[in-house]
């Protein structure tokens, strides 16, 4: 008999090295974040055709199907604080990775919510974006057997990082010029009242 | 280290040659097999001989019996086809599998009269030719829990092994009494009754091949967890627990394995170069990884080199460093997903078994000694 369904999701807290960070790399603290991501995608991307077991003349991706337990991988999920974390789905075919962006407080969760779903209504051109998050998290991929026929493997994965380190940067870019323009708001409002 | 490198299609799944290998058949990574002619001179281009279609879906997997010239192919749309070659066209000519669900791999036998099927119905068809209806018929082999993804014929017995993502090997009896002698005998003792499982390995992850040694004496099957596995066929027909040794490799998981004729085995699959594996003292090792030897690599001139950059900065925006380099160092590009033997030549360049994978290459390898000594040596 095939063996029982795979257990609870692996859990990894990536903890930043103290003493390591300079001021000239921003970035520099999420790099064992990231290398750990990059990893655990490089090995989860063995990925071949494969050819529904279930229904003759289909090939669907069998983590969205997920009616064969015995074709999906263990999930593996990587923590980078209490509120960060990036949950990776492998099975024969497609690989599924849902990722949760920081968002301390409510503006920063208005914000995460807008960007994700501006992607994620264009998702078509993205191709590996999933049109609907899992729950629990922002933004998924899912990235088939297809996709990895014509992309390069390592060229994709360098893409979804490239993607993880940006996405900060932009939500608390926008969160800034959200703050600037109300307070510029403010200001101009007020200046009326101050003769 | 690879002796030939021809990107024959843009992109190949299968590939297999004929049994004088002067002809290739490969499959474009759609629902046709392409026949091409080797070149005879150097730089000759491979021309196309014919091109089988009569799949409906993507083939998985194309079978050349060397001896009767005959070609076998299976397709996701859960048929195949048996082509024989009348003239210059190749005719088709049904086989009846009776599976619900798709083919994923096909083998000849030895003797070139039978040939098994894996499947994702969970079941492997034993095709034979029935004068009588003038159809190719099937015996069925069941006891899979999910899809076969590989089969294997023990070269001098009725025996097939079986690989299958429930994470089990199983070795089975394929003794058909219409064409193999009464007094077949196999490891296991005299030829039992079709369909008779005789061994069950089970592996740590999908096991995506198996193969026999040539003489029968080893079985290798590879698994998605990264490992390698040989069972001594004699051992393990005699119950001993120690008849498997597994090895861990390092490398991302291998989907095809090749045994040579000199006893070492060879697989490829997500780890882009062929890894060797040699018996010492009777325990397998890996003994190297064959990668491309320098003179292989052409030499860039700075010009091409400025060119390139320039390339990549315009087209991706970024500008080429270690870390963001655009092919890898690795012949192939993309997963291999054929290996074959081929002791055989292209336009001089010996080799003794050739690989395909989605980047439309077929790439010629030789074990040689001599370059295996000098990589064991920079390497140890």
């Amino acid at each position: 008999h095939p063996p029982a369904a795979s257990p609870a999701p692996l859990s990894f807290v990536v903890r930043r090295q103290p003493g390591r960070m300079t001021a000239k790399q921003g970035n520099f603290a999420l790099k064992p974040y990231l290398d750990c991501i990059r990893e655990t995608l490089n090995a989860a991307l063995c990925v071949t055709n494969f050819a529904s077991q279930i229904v003759e003349r289909h090939n669907k991706p069998e983590i969205e199907v997920g009616t064969s337990s015995e074709l999906l991988l263990n999930t593996v999920v990587i923590h980078r604080s209490d509120n960060e974390k990036v949950m990776i789905e492998p099975a024969v075919n497609s690989v599924r990775m849902s990722v949760k962006v920081k968002q301390l407080d409510e503006m920063d969760e208005i914000l995460a919510r807008k960007f994700a779903r501006f992607l994620m209504l264009r998702a078509d051109n993205f191709i590996i974006l999933r049109r609907k998050p899992m729950p629990g998290y922002d933004i998924s991929f899912l990235m088939t057997n297809f996709n990895l026929e014509v992309m390069w493997k390592h060229k994709l994965i360098d893409f979804v990082i490239q993607f993880m380190e940006e996405i900060d940067s932009e939500i608390s870019a926008m969160k800034i010029a959200v703050n600037e323009r109300a307070r510029m708001v403010g200001y101009q409002y007020l200046k009326e009242f101050n003769s | 280290a690879p002796m030939f490198e021809a990107r024959v299609e843009s992109c190949i799944t299968q590939h297999a040659w004929n049994g004088d290998r002067t002809m290739l058949a490969v499959c474009p990574n759609d629902n046709t097999v392409i026949l091409l002619k080797k070149p005879s001179a150097e730089d000759g281009q491979w021309e196309r001989v014919a091109t089988l279609s009569e799949h409906d879906a993507l083939i998985t997997d194309i079978a050349w019996a060397p001896r009767t010239n005959r070609i076998v192919t299976t397709s996701q749309d859960r048929n195949a086809y048996v082509w024989t070659q009348h003239g210059t066209e190749w005719k088709p000519m049904l086989v009846i599998l009776r599976i619900t669900a798709a083919a994923t791999s096909v083998r000849w036998s030895p003797d070139e009269q039978k040939f098994a099927v894996g499947s994702g119905a969970k079941v492997v068809p034993v095709c034979y030719y029935e004068d009588a209806n003038n159809f190719w018929v099937s015996k069925m082999i069941k006891e899979h829990c999910s899809t076969v993804c590989a089969v294997a014929w023990h070269p001098n017995a009725p025996i097939v092994a079986t690989a299958s993502t429930d994470f089990r090997c199983r070795v089975f009896s394929a003794f058909l009494k219409s064409l193999d002698p009464k007094e077949s005998k196999t490891p296991w003792g005299p030829a039992a009754k079709f369909g008779t499982l005789l061994y069950t390995f089970e592996a740590h992850g999908w096991v995506l091949d198996v193969a026999f040694s040539a003489d029968g004496d080893t079985l290798a099957l590879c698994a998605q967890n990264s490992s390698v596995s040989f069972i001594d066929v004699a051992a393990a027909a005699s119950g001993s627990a120690t008849a498997a040794q597994t090895l861990r490799l390092s490398e991302l998981p291998l989907m095809k394995l090749l045994f040579l004729a000199d006893g070492t085995l060879v697989g490829a699959g997500h780890c882009f170069s062929p890894l060797a594996f040699c018996r010492v003292n009777g325990v397998w090792l890996l003994q190297r990884k064959l990668v491309a030897s320098k003179s292989m690599q052409k030499q860039e001139s700075s010009i091409s080199v400025m060119r390139r950059m320039f390339q990549s900065h315009a087209s991706t925006g970024r500008t080429e460093s270690a870390n963001t380099l655009a092919a890898l160092e690795t012949v192939h590009q993309f997963p291999v997903c054929g290996l074959q033997h081929f002791n055989s030549t292209v336009t001089g360049s010996p080799a003794e078994f050739t690989s395909s994978a989605l980047d439309g290459k077929i790439v010629g390898w030789s074990s040689d000694e001599l370059a295996g000594a000098m990589q064991a040596m920079g390497v140890g």
